[in-house]
């Protein structure tokens, strides 16, 4: 081996690395990440057909339950989103986190306000990012202060359209 | 200038080493080859213009909505140029041409074309064009914050929250453009051909997803 070829070769490869490294961080893969950059547990549920019906999650003994529309859910409308509180009593939704598994998005958070008539009932208006890659892999974060004040979460995902 | 530009700002610093990389790294690269550190601030420069005046629209409009459906074929068209470029570069380069001007020429032919011999920019300029232009790329990141401007209650807050997220991707991208553009003085030959065919595999990439292909498949 000629002396200096050792280099080079170390050289174009580092450099084939720095030009291929965006294609290893696309919306695939990666760390698990909330809107906020926190790394976060999946769902234990996942991925919800929420297109076809509401998506349910157990929370401290009682049910969670998710709804979005309209249908077909696409990224870069505005959605309704509705969440239902059973069994659950003192409890209330202030907020949705929107984020993709493998991806960070940014932060997209929804305001949650109960409804006058139901107030277990909690409704908001959101927007999906789109993401470029092709990514249609979604994670909702329902995030629950309870009668004590403590707070909790419960976890979605879900496929929204391109 | 509120809390929620220094919010932009750090969420655009997190996201600046990571997703930007990811969506916006092989453009800078190719951008950044054998260029000076006054022009690729000057690439960025452009890009937070565009980003303050589409905050701005967000912010007046108070939807993102609107916006996104709007400017979404100028994205599709514009990340399919970005790949015909890059595999013109990618090709100039593995065949042995300066990368430092096969990309300007092959961009002001099918971006500029005779504006840029109307308003006969001065080189550093073009850059600063070329920023402006792509700070209309595509990128999940960049929507997620313009559905933050939309809800900003202003053009002018709608613009300050842009300005602060376009700021703090600023050093993540700088640090890799510099990287790329010093690695590229001391490269031989061999070493840019290599450089070459990665870069009109990525414009190959580009142009795939700017037509589209991949939502019918």
């Amino acid at each position: 081996m000629k002396s200096g070829s050792l280099p080079r070769v170390r050289l174009r490869a580092l450099f084939i690395v720095i030009l291929l490294m965006p294609l290893l961080l696309q919306c695939k893969g990666g760390a698990e990440q909330d809107s906020a950059g926190a790394r976060v547990p999946p769902p234990a549920s996942s991925p919800c057909p929420i297109e076809s019906g509401p998506c349910r999650a157990t929370y401290k003994g009682g049910v969670v339950v998710l709804d979005i529309s309209p249908r077909p859910l696409l990224p870069m409308r505005e959605l309704d989103f509705k969440v239902t509180l059973h069994n659950l009593a003192g409890s209330s939704v202030y907020a949705l986190d929107l984020s993709m598994p493998g991806m960070y998005m940014g932060p997209n958070m929804i305001e949650m306000r109960p409804g006058a008539a139901e107030p277990w009932v909690f409704t908001g208006k959101g927007v999906f990012a789109r993401c470029p890659t092709g990514g249609t892999l979604w994670r909702a974060r329902v995030m629950i202060r309870e009668a004590d004040k403590s707070e909790g979460e419960a976890g979605f995902e879900f496929e929204v359209g391109r | 200038m509120t809390a929620g530009f220094f919010l932009a700002m750090g969420t655009g610093a997190l996201g600046g080493f990571g997703h930007c990389l990811g969506m916006c790294g092989p453009v800078v690269a190719t951008h950044a080859l054998g260029r000076s550190s006054l022009r690729q601030a000057l690439y960025h420069l452009g890009r937070l213009i565009t980003y303050s005046a589409l905050g701005a629209i967000a912010g007046g409009l108070g939807s993102v909505v609107g916006l996104a459906a709007r400017i979404e074929g100028i994205q599709n068209a514009l990340m399919s140029l970005v790949g015909v470029a890059m595999v013109w570069v990618g090709f100039g380069i593995w065949r042995g041409r300066s990368p430092a001007g096969s990309f300007l020429e092959a961009r002001a032919h099918l971006v500029l074309g005779r504006a840029r011999t109307i308003m006969q920019l001065p080189a550093g300029l073009s850059s600063l064009f070329f920023g402006l232009l792509m700070g209309f790329m595509p990128c999940g990141l960049v929507y997620t914050m313009l559905i933050g401007a939309s809800g900003a209650g202003s053009a002018e807050a709608g613009a300050w929250l842009m300005l602060g997220f376009g700021l703090g991707t600023t050093p993540g991208l700088m640090a890799f453009g510099m990287t790329v553009s010093s690695l590229s003085g001391h490269m031989r030959a061999r070493l840019l051909k290599a450089g070459g065919v990665v870069v009109a595999a990525l414009g190959v990439y580009y142009l795939y997803k700017g037509i589209g292909f991949h939502a019918a498949l």
